[in-house]
């Protein structure tokens, strides 16, 4: 273990795979409201607020799936590259970004 | 503002019902944040500047995930009471257009009321007008003047209508309010998520040798951001690992099982009775829904010996639908086997698919197969009934996707190359004779259960990748039970491959009970898989390289 390092590679890469997995879920939560969201605008045309709803949607959709994407990618970052983080941890620190 | 028939038409407590759905996925996100922090937690004592900036930049994650629930949730109150205002007030609305159609008034667009030009009716078809609106019932019929009623009605119904509009306009503004966009939490234009999933995909041509490529040469940014964006079409894709395309199908299944959920109970609330065409658009969610199920409760088994890891390859709705699950992981796995179904098989019916494949592993395994995956390959429309299967156009549909899954499983397998097989009972062995007579298939040995025929005169006239013809004989194994129905229809597509003039090897099954055709038995032919039956344990022998008897 390097210096400055309190846990294992194990541990990172326990914490990518989680940071996954629960990106997954959240992934499954999006996709199964995707799939079911199509009431109000299709029922209700006319009304500003079954297009309001359709905005919402497709923003929603996308927010939330783009941030779904960007933790995932975290998450990989951290599973792939946990064993080596103690002798490239200056090439992954250009891997993260502040959003 | 909204016209008297949109409202008159609308569904205004769909608002109601959409508004739980947010509030289920504002509580699903937020839920997602709180998982989130028990992996966090984990990293506490991760130190170093790489730590600092993988922190940070998980936090400022995490804490907009916290802020997207916080949001979500303010959409559902805003629904639920844009619906509590309007469904009285389109009750009220369906009142007023009864009256008025029974005073034989006419409603313009923008709720005016207006007698109707009079046309004679013969004395005995002369309706009893209904009381004036606001009189007790049951109360003496009036004969109320057209006019004063028009006018009457005209003032309730531009009054309900006004009072529609505002809530509308009222919720549509709240509403505009608390879209991403507006709340700051929409990806910036450069969000690098965003822009990955702008990544071109390989297009419908592409090899799956190329796809494995592609995929490979991606950064994790890259295929995250497909995975999420564009997960309908890496999931179908072959060349794409296994592993990643489980981890996609199973939201496209989600999404699917919930589209085709909400197409069914607008079905079912339709009036009754429903059309045939209505009718049998109804049966077909019921079927494909049932399948789904059954993928979801095998996917959901705990893996063990008996039941290998599953992994779902491909789900898709189109025709008969398409499901093509892997029991056990193919990309790694020693002996693969691809396991092509016949007449009638579908989305609908792929539950017992799914067991034949389960079985196949475990008899494999018990001929020291030291790792197996068995992949139930429903990604063609099989005939529906035993009539259609008299035709070959089913099978030469099948060609190019039968022939791409198998160079996928090339493409996507790591280490040594597997040992490749491909199983099909009744139509779907014509499916794989039509494709390695066509063209040639990426597989080391075929089998041909209970078949109709392979369209072919010898093994020769097959081919598989890297196979001398000459030596064809050698690859291809079949069986066909004694008193199995098809024998009704031996040589249908070819000769049969279990003859013993084909030139191929022939493996024994059970004979199976005589039936009453020509003392052939339909029963017989679906029990190939029945536990004690040789062919089964034929079958794992074949699957893990062995010879057979």
């Amino acid at each position: 273990m390097a210096d400055g390092y309190v846990v294992d590679s194990a541990t990172l890469r326990k914490a990518g795979d989680g940071i996954v997995a629960v990106t997954d879920e959240l992934h499954h939560d999006i996709s199964a409201w995707a799939g079911d969201q199509q009431g109000a605008t299709g029922a209700n045309q006319g009304f500003s607020s079954a297009q309001a709803v359709a905005d919402c949607e497709a923003g929603w959709e996308q927010a939330l799936s783009v941030l779904g994407a960007d933790l995932a990618a975290a998450g990989d970052t951290l599973s792939l590259n946990a064993s080596n983080y103690a002798t490239t941890e200056q090439h992954i620190v250009g891997r993260f970004r502040p959003i | 503002m909204v016209s008297f028939v949109e409202f008159r038409d609308s569904e205004p407590a769909i608002f109601g019902e959409d508004a739980q759905k947010w509030q289920d996925l504002a509580g699903q996100v937020a839920n997602r944040g709180n998982e989130l922090d028990q992996q966090l937690t984990a990293l506490a004592d991760w130190q170093g500047v790489t730590a600092d900036v993988a922190k940070a930049d998980l936090a400022a994650k995490r804490k907009k995930l916290g802020d997207a629930a916080i949001t979500l949730a303010k959409i559902p109150p805003i629904l639920t009471n844009l619906s509590q205002t309007l469904v009285p007030l389109h009750d009220q609305l369906r009142q007023d257009v009864f009256t008025a159609v029974a005073n034989e008034l006419e409603i313009e667009s923008d709720g005016t009321v207006q007698p109707t030009p009079f046309v004679a009716s013969p004395p005995e078809s002369v309706p009893t007008p209904p009381p004036l609106p606001g009189q007790p019932p049951g109360s003496a019929p009036a004969s109320p003047d057209p006019h004063q009623l028009a006018s009457q009605l005209t003032s309730q119904i531009q009054d309900i209508l006004r009072t529609a509009s505002m809530a509308d306009e009222e919720a549509a503004a709240a509403l505009r309010n608390l879209t991403a966009q507006a709340t700051g939490l929409a990806p910036a234009a450069n969000d690098p998520g965003l822009t990955a999933s702008a990544t071109a995909i390989p297009g419908p041509n592409t090899s799956p040798a190329d796809v494995r490529k592609w995929w490979d040469s991606l950064s994790a940014q890259q295929q995250e951001s497909l995975l999420f964006m564009h997960g309908d079409q890496l999931g179908a894709m072959d060349g794409i690992p296994a592993v990643v395309r489980d981890r996609v199908n199973r939201d496209v299944l989600a999404e699917l099982e919930s589209r085709l959920g909400e197409e069914k109970v607008r079905l079912e609330t339709k009036s009754q009775p429903l059309s045939d065409a209505d009718q049998a658009q109804l049966n077909d969610f019921n079927g494909k829904l049932g399948g789904m199920q059954a993928i979801d409760q095998r996917l959901a088994v705990q893996p063990s010996a008996a039941q290998q890891q599953p992994f779902l390859l491909k789900i898709g709705v189109q025709g008969g639908g398409r499901a093509v699950v892997a029991m056990g992981n193919p990309d790694t796995a020693t002996n693969v086997a691809t396991f092509v179904p016949g007449t009638s098989a579908s989305l609908a019916t792929c539950g017992g698919l799914l067991t034949r494949s389960d079985l196949m592993g475990q008899a494999a395994a018990k001929a020291n197969s030291p790792s197996t995956s068995v992949i139930t390959w429903i990604g063609y429309d099989a005939p529906p009934t035993f009539p259609d299967a008299a035709f070959d156009s089913y099978a030469r549909d099948a060609e190019p996707a039968l022939t791409r899954f198998q160079d996928g499983l090339r493409a996507t397998h790591d280490g040594p190359p597997s040992h490749n097989v491909m199983i099909g009972h009744s139509y779907g062995t014509t499916a794989i004779g039509y494709a390695a007579h066509d063209g040639s298939l990426n597989a080391n040995d075929l089998v041909f259960v209970a078949s109709p025929g392979v369209d072919a005169n010898r093994p020769a006239d097959l081919h598989l990748d890297g196979v001398d013809p000459s030596q064809m004989g050698q690859h291809i194994y079949a069986t066909t039970a004694k008193h199995d129905i098809i024998n009704v229809v031996d040589g249908w597509f070819g000769p049969n491959p279990s003859d013993a003039g084909f030139g191929d090897q022939v493996f024994t099954s059970n004979p199976g009970a005589a039936g009453s055709l020509f003392g052939d038995s339909f029963a017989v032919h679906s029990q190939y898989w029945d536990s004690g039956n040789r062919a089964l344990d034929n079958m794992g022998k074949i699957i893990a390289g062995m010879s057979t008897n």
